[in-house]
C-alpha cells in the first residue's frame, strides 16, 4: 500500500508541475480538458508521423544502402 | 555650470521669457486655470544647476568613477523563456475559444477579507460575488505590505486618537480654504526639517502627490527623462501635465545621458527634467547601487544642467542609516535633488504624501499644484500619526527598527539565495521580487504560501512584462526572526514541489 500510495503522490506531483508549465493549473476545467485533446492529437500526429514516415523511411533507407553497397561489391 | 558652456550668449536665464522660448505657448493658454506649469516654468530649480541651451561643449561624464550598479537581473534559460512563452500561447488559445463560446466574464475581485494588519487574519468568502463568508480565517505573517517600519499598528494611536477627537476625522475643505490645521503647518515643518530642505507641502493622497504635483511643475515645454520602470502615479501625473516624455532604460545613466544631450542638442525644450523613483517596488532596485548611486545622476544633473524629480514612495523611513531615504543611503545631499517627493503610506504607516524642496519651489506648488487648491486636506489624526512616527525614527526605537529592517531583509534575501530562487534587486533594499515567470506558477505559489500561513502578494501583466511574473515579499521591522524562518520554510516547501529554484547562481 504504501508503494501505490508513493506512485501516487509521484504522479500528482508530476500532474501538478505540467499544469504549471503550461499555464494549466488555473484555468476551467473543461479548459483543461480542452487542451489535454489538443495536446494528445498532436503527440498521436507526430507518433503517426514518426512511424509511418521516419521509421519506415529509415528502414528503407538501410535495405536500399545495404543492397547498393552489395551491388558495389 | 554656466561656466563649462561655451558663449555665454548660450546660456539663458530661463525664469524670463525669450525670443525663442515659451512666449508662442502663452497663446494657448486659454483661461486662468489651465496656465499651470508653463507660465514662468524655471522656478523649481535649486540654483546650483543651470540649463545650457547648447551640450557640446560639455565633456562627457566619465562613469568609472561614480557606482552605477543597476541591480541584480539574472537572466533565465533559453528553455524557460520558450515554455513560458508556449504557456503563454496557450492562455491566448484558450482566450480566443472561450470568447467565442462565451460572453466575457468580469474580472472578478480576490474573495477574501483582510482584518489586521502586521499579522494578517484573512476570511475567504464562498465566491467573489456571493459576499458571504466560508468562516473561515486563516492567521498569516503579512509579507506583503509596504509597512517596512512596522508602524502600522503601533503605539502612536493615543496622540492620534486625541487628534481625532480634537480636529474630527476629517475637515471637508481643500488646504486652500478651510483645512489647514496647526497640525498640518506643523507636519510640514517637521518633513522639512526630517529630510534637510527648506519646505515641503502634505498631500492627503500618496498617489495624487505625484499626479498632481507634476502638472504645476511641468508644461507642454518641458521634457521628461523617465525611468522605464516608474510608477504608474508619475506616468499619470506626466501625461496629464502633457510634458514630453521620454523613456531611458531602468537605471541606465549612460542612456540617460545620450538622451538628455541629444535632447538639449534639439533646442526647443524650456527645461530638461529627470524622473526616477528611490526604489522600484517591482523591481525592488534602489535607484543604482550602493555609495554613490544618486551621487551619479546629481552629477549628470550638475554637469549638463537638468533638474531631478525623486520619488522616494518607497525608500522614505526605510533607507540610510538614520531613515532619511535614498539620499541617505547614498551619501547625497537633499538640496542637491531639486524636487524630493515621497508618501507616507509605508514607512510611517499612515495615508498621504509630500513634496520637499526650496521654499521657492513649495510655495509655486502650492499656487500651482492642484492637491492643495483642490484636493480634500489630509485627515488631522493621519498628520498626527506621521508626526509620532517620524519623531519616534529620530529616537532609539526607531533606530532599533531601523537595523531590525535591515538585518530582516539581509537574512531573507540570503535564505532565498541558498534556495536558489531568483530574486531582483539590490541587497538592501526591502523590497524582494522573486521571479517565477509564469502566471500559474504565481497563483500556485501565493496559494501555497497563503496556506501555509504567509500572505503575499502575486505581481504580473500588467503590472509586469508579459513574461515575468512574480512573487513580491516585503520585508517589515516588526517580523520577529521566528516568523521570518517560517516563512523561509513555507518558501522552501513550495519551492521544492512547483521547482521555483531557476538560478544559476553559487548557492
Amino acid at each position: 500500500m504504501e508503494f501505490l500510495k508513493k506512485i501516487q503522490q509521484f504522479i500528482s506531483h508530476w500532474y501538478v508541475r505540467y499544469l504549471l508549465a503550461t499555464e494549466l493549473y488555473m484555468v476551467d476545467t473543461w479548459e483543461k480538458v480542452v487542451m489535454h485533446i489538443v495536446f494528445g492529437i498532436i503527440f498521436t500526429l507526430f507518433w503517426y508521423f514518426n512511424y509511418s514516415i521516419i521509421i519506415s523511411g529509415i528502414a528503407q533507407l538501410r535495405s536500399s544502402t545495404a543492397h547498393d553497397v552489395e551491388q558495389i561489391l | 555650470m554656466a561656466t563649462t558652456i561655451a558663449g555665454s550668449r548660450n546660456v539663458r536665464d530661463l525664469s524670463k521669457p525669450d525670443e525663442y522660448g515659451f512666449k508662442g505657448l502663452k497663446e494657448n493658454v486659454h483661461n486662468g486655470k489651465t496656465t499651470n506649469g508653463f507660465m514662468k516654468s524655471n522656478d523649481l530649480r535649486n540654483g546650483d544647476t543651470d540649463f545650457g541651451i547648447s551640450g557640446g561643449g560639455v565633456p562627457k561624464m566619465d562613469w568609472s568613477k561614480y557606482d552605477t550598479f543597476p541591480g541584480s537581473f539574472e537572466k533565465c534559460t533559453l528553455l524557460t523563456a520558450a515554455l513560458t512563452h508556449l504557456g503563454l500561447y496557450i492562455l491566448m488559445f484558450l482566450g480566443f475559444v472561450n470568447q467565442l463560446l462565451f460572453t466575457p466574464k468580469v474580472a472578478t475581485e480576490k474573495n477574501r477579507e483582510v482584518c489586521t494588519c502586521t499579522l494578517l487574519v484573512l476570511r475567504f468568502a464562498k465566491s467573489a460575488a456571493v459576499r458571504e463568508f466560508t468562516g473561515t480565517e486563516r492567521r498569516c505573517i503579512n509579507l506583503g505590505s509596504y509597512n517596512y517600519l512596522g508602524f502600522a499598528g503601533h503605539s502612536t494611536h493615543d496622540e492620534v486618537a486625541a487628534a481625532a477627537r480634537l480636529y474630527g476625522l476629517a475637515l471637508c475643505s481643500p488646504r486652500a480654504e478651510l483645512g489647514s490645521t496647526r497640525l498640518h503647518r506643523l507636519l510640514e515643518e517637521t518633513t522639512a526639517n526630517f529630510l534637510g530642505v527648506e519646505a515641503a507641502i502634505v498631500v492627503g493622497m500618496g498617489f495624487g502627490t505625484n499626479t498632481l504635483g507634476l502638472p504645476g511643475l511641468l508644461g507642454p515645454g518641458s521634457l521628461a527623462l523617465s525611468d522605464e520602470k516608474n510608477h504608474a502615479s508619475l506616468i499619470m501625473g506626466l501625461r496629464l501635465a502633457r510634458a514630453t516624455v521620454r523613456v531611458f532604460r531602468h537605471n541606465d545613466v549612460r542612456h540617460l545621458e545620450q538622451l538628455a544631450r541629444a535632447a538639449i542638442a534639439e533646442r526647443k525644450w524650456t527645461k530638461i527634467v529627470i524622473v526616477v523613483e528611490g526604489v522600484y517596488s517591482m523591481e525592488g532596485t534602489i535607484m543604482e547601487g550602493t555609495i554613490v548611486p544618486l551621487g551619479a545622476m546629481v552629477a549628470l544633473k550638475r554637469r549638463l544642467g537638468l533638474q531631478l524629480y525623486l520619488d522616494e514612495a518607497h525608500s522614505v523611513g526605510a533607507l540610510g542609516p538614520r531613515g532619511r531615504g535614498v539620499c541617505d543611503h547614498a551619501g547625497v545631499a537633499p538640496a542637491d535633488v531639486d524636487v524630493l517627493m515621497g508618501t507616507f503610506t509605508k514607512s510611517f504607516g499612515a495615508a498621504g504624501g509630500y513634496i520637499a524642496g526650496s521654499a521657492k519651489l513649495i510655495n509655486w506648488i502650492r499656487q500651482y499644484g492642484h492637491a492643495h487648491t483642490y484636493a480634500h486636506a489630509m485627515s488631522p489624526p493621519v498628520a498626527q500619526q506621521i508626526l509620532a512616527a517620524m519623531r519616534l525614527v529620530d529616537e532609539e526605537e526607531g533606530r532599533r527598527r531601523l537595523r531590525a529592517l535591515r538585518e530582516n531583509t539581509h537574512y531573507f534575501r540570503d535564505q532565498l539565495r541558498r534556495m536558489g530562487v531568483v530574486t531582483l534587486g539590490h541587497p538592501d533594499s526591502p523590497v524582494v521580487p522573486v521571479l517565477v515567470y509564469t502566471f500559474s506558477k504565481m497563483a500556485a505559489t501565493v496559494e501555497r504560501l497563503t496556506e501555509s500561513g504567509v500572505a503575499t502578494v502575486g505581481v504580473g501583466f500588467p503590472a509586469t512584462p508579459l513574461n515575468k511574473a512574480r512573487i513580491r515579499f516585503c520585508l517589515s521591522a516588526s517580523h520577529s526572526r521566528g516568523q521570518l524562518e517560517r516563512c523561509v520554510e513555507a518558501m522552501a516547501r513550495a519551492v521544492r514541489e512547483l521547482g521555483l529554484d531557476y538560478s544559476r547562481q553559487p548557492r
